[in-house]
């Protein structure tokens, strides 16, 4: 899950950061720029997941220093919900990275633009109970994924 | 997908080289202006069969001359397999290139020529939703229009998952802008709570469902088995393919047939969201696409007052499984449908009315039409009943072995007679076995 997860009685390991994207329309003017900067999202609407998802919160954060407007009559309850609603042309939305590169819907409709550097993003982790009897395991499951980072780039 | 009323009596004439082929391809508004105006009536009786045909020209131009109505919007949303599948055509007038590259599902000519294979995801990703199966639900929509309402269909392509789906058609609903009542059958009834579930409620004025798997159903078991009667009937045309193959190539690879496989405490000591809990043969379930199941069936709207259900009862319907030394067995009632289990249909809180019709052929049913026309304009109906007596009745068991052997032996469409053609597409998922294989059901 993304950190920080900020609650007592658990411990978690940093595994690594991935940047957010912008998720357009096909035929949003946003879309002619090749980069985005945060300010350019200025006037327009965001579609966001509903409460309780971080991704909800860092999604505003990143909007935090724009007046960006958000649609609010919506429940998005997943991803998959966002990319429809966008390619409905609801409205814009964040994307982190993994949910673009390897998501299993169809992107068809939907653009995806980077941020201009240096981009906003969101640092994802391992999460478990301190009292949790499977550190070990936990800690090889997090070097796999370490790896496979570091080989990725 | 419901099959058509029975089939006509009267033989049909001899399908020329085009046949009913153009009733197959064309678009839903075309076949309903062509059944207004009397065109491509060939084509069209041998599509619905004689009596369906005489019927429904004269609903459909009676549909034409009622008065428009600026009530609210009602979309038709049909149930799995339901949907025709297929390259939507570029342009209007334009030629389609060959079959292959229009409607596949659902055409016997295709079915014959072992082109279902074209459908498996996700390298079928590319066939699309061009409409609903007209014999199945074009009844109810003229009923509607001539009833005053606003009616149209919302065809979807049913291999996908419920909750791409369900954004899907709430995107829809949300870029329109206005309420709309949804008249929903079968999986249908999971899109429209999946959608429900995103929209604001005033864009879902109301909810009427028609046999909805709300808890799941054991026919997406048999599917995935290879060991559904419909599975097998198709599979029977298929001059390529047995059942088996297509289960495990084709059927396996629709997420919407997993997400509505009965979740837990439904099914006696069993997880069937567990690869672990199947029969260990195959065509067995995709583990990858089994995980994703019970976040899927997250994802549906609460029971409110806006939703009803009509359901159907008095079939023999599959209401439980267990392991056997064979695979599954299954234990069938009449507590159902004839695919969903009466239980599995119910929720707490949700308003029910009681009908004794099959599954299929719900939105068919001229009192099931009769009721969803009261329900879409008073919102409460006295043409069904809202008490059922449970049957006690014995319970019948079949295994997958016993399924696999019957219905075995493949079918000709081509050398069918005309008459045979519509029997056999008729019955196509209805219980029963195709004439042709000459086997008592029981």
């Amino acid at each position: 899950m993304a950190l920080p997860a900020g609650q007592d009685g658990i411990e978690s390991r940093k595994l690594y950061e991935e940047d957010f994207t912008v998720a357009l329309p096909i035929d949003h003017p946003l879309g002619a720029k090749s980069t985005i900067k945060v300010q350019d999202l200025k006037g327009h609407t965001l579609l966001l997941l509903e409460d309780g998802h971080c991704l909800r919160d860092q999604a505003l954060e990143v909007c935090s220093r724009v007046d960006v407007r958000e649609a609010e009559d919506f429940r998005a309850t997943s991803l998959e919900t966002l990319r429809q609603m966008v390619i409905a042309g609801l409205g814009i939305t964040l994307l982190p990275e993994l949910a673009v590169e390897y998501s299993f819907g169809s992107q068809r409709g939907l653009a995806i633009r980077r941020f201009t550097k240096p981009a906003p993003s969101r640092t994802v982790g391992a999460v478990w109970r301190k009292s949790s009897t499977r550190a070990p395991v936990i800690a090889a499951v997090c070097d796999v994924v370490d790896r496979v980072v570091a080989s990725n780039g | 997908m419901a099959r058509r009323r029975p089939a006509a009596r009267v033989a049909s004439r001899p399908l020329s080289a085009k046949g009913a082929d153009w009733a197959f391809h064309a678009g839903d508004d075309e076949v309903l202006d062509a059944l207004a105006n009397g065109r491509q009536t060939e084509s069209l009786r041998e599509y619905f069969g004689a009596p369906a045909y005489a019927e429904l020209s004269a609903l459909a131009a009676a549909a034409r001359a009622a008065k428009k109505s600026a009530a609210p919007r009602v979309l038709i949303l049909p149930g799995i397999m339901g949907s025709k599948l297929g390259h939507p055509m570029r342009h209007a007038g334009a030629k389609p290139r060959g079959r292959a590259a229009d409607v596949l599902w659902i055409d016997p000519l295709q079915i014959a020529a072992g082109n279902l294979t074209a459908l498996a995801l996700p390298s079928g990703r590319s066939l699309k939703a061009v409409g609903v199966l007209l014999f199945s639900y074009a009844r109810l929509k003229l009923q509607l229009q001539i009833a005053g309402c606003n009616a149209s269909f919302y065809s979807y392509d049913w291999r996908l998952g419920l909750d791409e789906l369900g954004a899907k058609l709430a995107a829809r609903i949300a870029r329109g802008g206005r309420p709309v009542i949804l008249v929903a059958h079968s999986m249908g009834g999971l899109v429209a709570r999946t959608a429900a579930r995103i929209l604001p409620k005033r864009l879902v004025r109301k909810l009427i469902m028609l046999g909805a798997p709300n808890s799941g159903s054991f026919a997406p078991v048999q599917a995935l088995r290879g060991t559904y009667p419909f599975v097998r009937k198709v599979a029977a045309l298929d001059r390529k393919h047995s059942a088996e193959y297509l289960a495990e190539s084709v059927f396996c690879t629709f997420p919407g047939l997993y997400h509505m496989l009965p979740p837990p405490q439904f099914v006696k000591d069993m997880d069937l969201f567990d690869v672990r809990c199947w029969p260990d043969d195959v065509p067995a379930p995709k583990p990858e696409i089994l995980g994703q199941v019970a976040a899927a069936r997250a994802g549906f709207a609460a029971v409110d007052s806006r939703m009803v259900h009509i359901v159907g009862v008095n079939q023999e319907t599959v209401v439980g499984l267990r392991r056997t030394a064979a695979g599954f067995e299954y234990a069938m009632d009449r507590n159902g449908d004839g695919t969903v289990p009466l239980s599995m249909a119910r929720l707490p809180k949700l308003k029910c009315y009681f009908v004794d019709e099959s599954h299929a052929d719900l939105a068919n049913n001229p009192r099931v039409i009769q009721a969803i026309i009261d329900l879409v304009r008073r919102g409460r109906t006295g043409t069904l009943p809202q008490r059922w007596r449970a049957k006690t009745g014995v319970v019948r068991r079949i295994d997958d072995a016993q399924l696999r052997a019957e219905g075995a032996e493949k079918i000709d469409w081509r050398r069918l007679t005309p008459a045979q053609r519509e029997a056999v597409f008729a019955q196509l998922d209805s219980g029963r076995l195709l004439p042709a294989a000459q086997h008592p059901v029981a």
